[in-house]
């Protein structure tokens, strides 16, 4: 008990995901996946782009105060013209300035401390300073970017040192802003795409649901509901028509069945009715010793009669399901059916009909010796059974081109065109006033089994008021392979 | 020397028993496995008429047990003729098989066959009231008349003569005579007697082939 369910639970462990769960599990991961590779991109180039404009304006501003430098003529000029210098920077809290004259005097500083700014290498009077000679730099809070560089003052072309600076605060306080927008956006689109994923896999999985609901409404009694093809997906359509072609099979597999079960029982019914009555009428009063032995052995032969009929049954069912193993061996046909016209003489002489047995010398077969023995028989016995009185049964052995023809040919009524096609369904009877005389019709069913079973085909053809042939045909073991 | 009959259906069980006794035969009869098995391992048993559906202990077990202690000979009787089954049952050392619904004297050929020690030699001139066969020469004779027989009537006559007193069923006799060996329900048999009595028995007083209603042919001289 333990094990097995202990087992049971392991296997639904290993259940695989239902396929609509993987679809939209993929969807999520590939929308999540999508959403953060975009929106680091946007946010890379955002920094990038603000970065870019911040060193801009910083390299601007060295070129205007050097502008200015370059105007005032001496130091207390630029004294002067402090204001000026101011405004450059004025209006950005986060802008620092300073000026170092040639001693290294502060000559102006607004912001942070001097003790702050690092000595950086200078961009000498005589160039303009580019993007590459700014430096990054550490204040106090944040990060930002300084530059520093030499202007001349005035026309005297004395060197005064400007370093300007600017922290990046604001900068990184809006990318922080956008990158918390970023992820929520990332984290809503993901859930959105996986919500709408799984909606939209299970939209289109709505036909495999289609399918097994009809699947479900299939019973051994419904068998005749199918699929409908023609509006599935062009995925499903081939899975449905492989379902349907098994349905057709299976069908026909329990109509046959049914149909067997149905006739079988119909046949037994007249023996067991003949057996019950009999005994009944027998056992209403007192008989005398024969009387009873009379009705014994009349008992026993109906008893065989059904013996042979599950019998003959049975053979069918397991010939159906190949469940019979072909003892097969090279044979002579023409022997076998020299043995079986010995057989069957001294009844065809009893019925005034004449017997032959001819053929091919060369006519080896290879089949199971006691189902050919049993397929001709069958068939030698229905037609001496149906041979009038003063007519012929003809027993022949024919070698063609890929195989051994077995024909067994006799003369009288014939069977018409109209039973020929059923001749050899199982419990056909051309004759229905027949059946209760002779056995079950199984006979003919039995031959069609045994041929289908070495792979061999019948087939029967008859000119009413002349002849009936049937022809076995046994494939020369190449060509049936082949 | 008895013969066991392990049947646990009690009118086959009885009707094996009464049948066997009546033909000669002391039998017991076990109507389920264990009680089977014990009295197949406490006696000894010539012969063992097993069947294989068998209430407490199957057929298989009853065998298979016997088989670790004895080599009594055992011919199992089963309602299902899969070709599994009959491989099972030769394979657990079963002698041999037959399948339900069988006939009586079919049972009994099995086992007088099954009990036939050594190969038995066959008599080259056989008697039966003033009928001589002589095997050897193939030639019939009844009083002083020589009758003369196809080579199938000097089978048929041959197989009843030397079975004489056992009765034969049809398809026994359409196997041993034709060596056709299925089950047909075609009077061949019954036209090829009436020939052969037309022969030997017809034209005499004492009839020597006699119709077992229900069961076959036998060869006797009924008094």
């Amino acid at each position: 008990m333990s094990t097995g369910a202990s087992s049971s639970a392991g296997a639904k462990a290993r259940q695989p995901l239902s396929i609509t769960a993987r679809l939209a599990l993929l969807f999520a991961v590939v929308a999540v996946l999508s959403f953060v590779a975009v929106g680091g991109y946007l946010y890379r180039t955002l920094q990038q782009q603000m970065a870019y404009r911040d060193d801009a304006e910083l390299l601007g501003r060295v070129t205007l105060i050097r502008h200015i430098l370059s105007e005032a003529s001496s130091l207390e000029d630029l004294e002067r013209k402090q204001h000026s210098l101011l405004d450059t920077v004025f209006g950005h809290d986060d802008f620092v300035l300073r000026l170092l004259g040639p001693d290294q005097r502060v000559l102006l500083q607004n912001g942070a401390s001097s003790a702050s700014i690092p000595a950086v290498p200078l961009v000498p009077a005589d160039r303009a300073p580019a993007l590459s000679d700014i430096r990054d730099w550490q204040p106090a809070v944040g990060n930002g970017r300084l530059v520093s560089a030499v202007g001349n003052l005035g026309d005297a072309g004395q060197p005064l040192q400007i370093t300007i600076a600017r922290e990046r605060s604001d900068r990184l306080k809006m990318l922080a802003v956008y990158a918390t927008h970023l992820l929520v956006g990332i984290g809503v689109g993901a859930a959105l795409a996986t919500t709408l994923g799984f909606i939209i896999v299970k939209q289109g999985m709505k036909p495999l649901r289609s399918v097994i609901g009809k699947a479900n409404d299939i019973s051994t009694n419904r068998l005749n509901s199918r699929l409908s093809v023609n509006d599935t997906p062009a995925e499903l359509r081939e899975l449905g028509s492989a379902f349907n072609a098994m349905l057709d099979r299976l069908e026909d597999g329990v109509q046959r069945l049914s149909g067997f079960a149905a006739d079988l029982a119909h046949d037994l019914r007249t023996p067991i009715n003949t057996l019950m009555v009999e005994t009944q009428v027998a056992l209403s009063r007192p008989r005398s010793v024969e009387e009873y032995q009379a009705l014994l052995a009349s008992n026993s032969e109906e008893y065989e009669r059904v013996a042979r009929m599950i019998e003959n049954t049975l053979f069918l069912a397991r010939a159906d399901s190949a469940q019979l193993g072909l003892q097969c061996e090279r044979l002579d046909t023409l022997a076998e059916l020299r043995r079986i016209g010995e057989y069957f003489e001294g009844l065809a002489e009893d019925g005034a009909v004449t017997l032959t047995v001819d053929g091919d010398s060369d006519s080896t077969i290879n089949a199971d010796p006691i189902l050919l023995q049993r397929a001709v028989s069958n068939l030698v016995s229905n037609a001496i059974h149906h041979t009038p009185a003063g007519g012929a049964v003809r027993l022949s052995a024919q070698r063609g081109e890929d195989g051994v023809d077995i024909i067994v040919c006799n003369t009288g009524a014939g069977i018409s065109a109209e039973h020929l096609p059923h001749i050899f369904d199982r419990y056909y009877r051309a004759d229905p006033a027949r059946s209760a005389s002779h056995s079950a019709g199984l006979g003919l069913s039995i031959v069609r089994a045994i041929m289908a079973l070495h792979g061999g085909t019948i087939d029967a053809d008859s000119t009413p008021g002349a002849t009936t042939t049937f022809r076995l045909r046994f494939k020369d073991a190449a060509a049936a392979q082949g | 020397m008895p013969i066991l009959i392990v049947e646990d259906e009690p009118k086959a069980g009885d009707y094996l028993r009464k049948g066997l006794m009546e033909s000669g035969y002391v039998a017991d009869l076990a109507r389920n496995g264990p009680d089977g098995l014990n009295l197949a391992l406490e006696r000894d048993y010539e012969l063992i008429v097993l069947d294989v559906m068998l209430p407490q202990m199957d057929g298989w077990t009853v065998l298979q047990k016997l088989r670790e202690r004895k080599d009594t000979p055992v011919l199992f009787l089963t309602a299902r003729d899969d070709v599994i089954d009959r491989v099972k049952g030769l394979e657990l050392g079963a002698d041999d098989y037959l399948v339900k619904p069988f006939a009586f004297a079919e049972l009994l050929a099995r086992i007088k066959t099954l009990l036939r020690r050594g190969p038995v030699r066959e008599a080259e001139v056989i008697h039966l009231d003033d009928l001589e066969i002589d095997v050897l020469k193939r030639r019939v004779t009844r009083g002083a008349v020589r009758i003369d027989l196809t080579a199938k009537e000097f089978a048929l006559l041959h197989l009843l003569a030397k079975r004489q007193g056992e009765v034969l069923s049809r398809s026994q006799i359409a196997s041993q005579v034709w060596d056709m060996n299925f089950d047909s329900d075609t009077n061949v048999v019954d036209v090829a007697i009436r020939r052969l009595r037309a022969k030997i028995d017809d034209p005499y007083t004492v009839k020597l082939v006699h119709t077992v209603r229900g069961m076959g042919y036998l060869m006797e001289r009924r008094e």
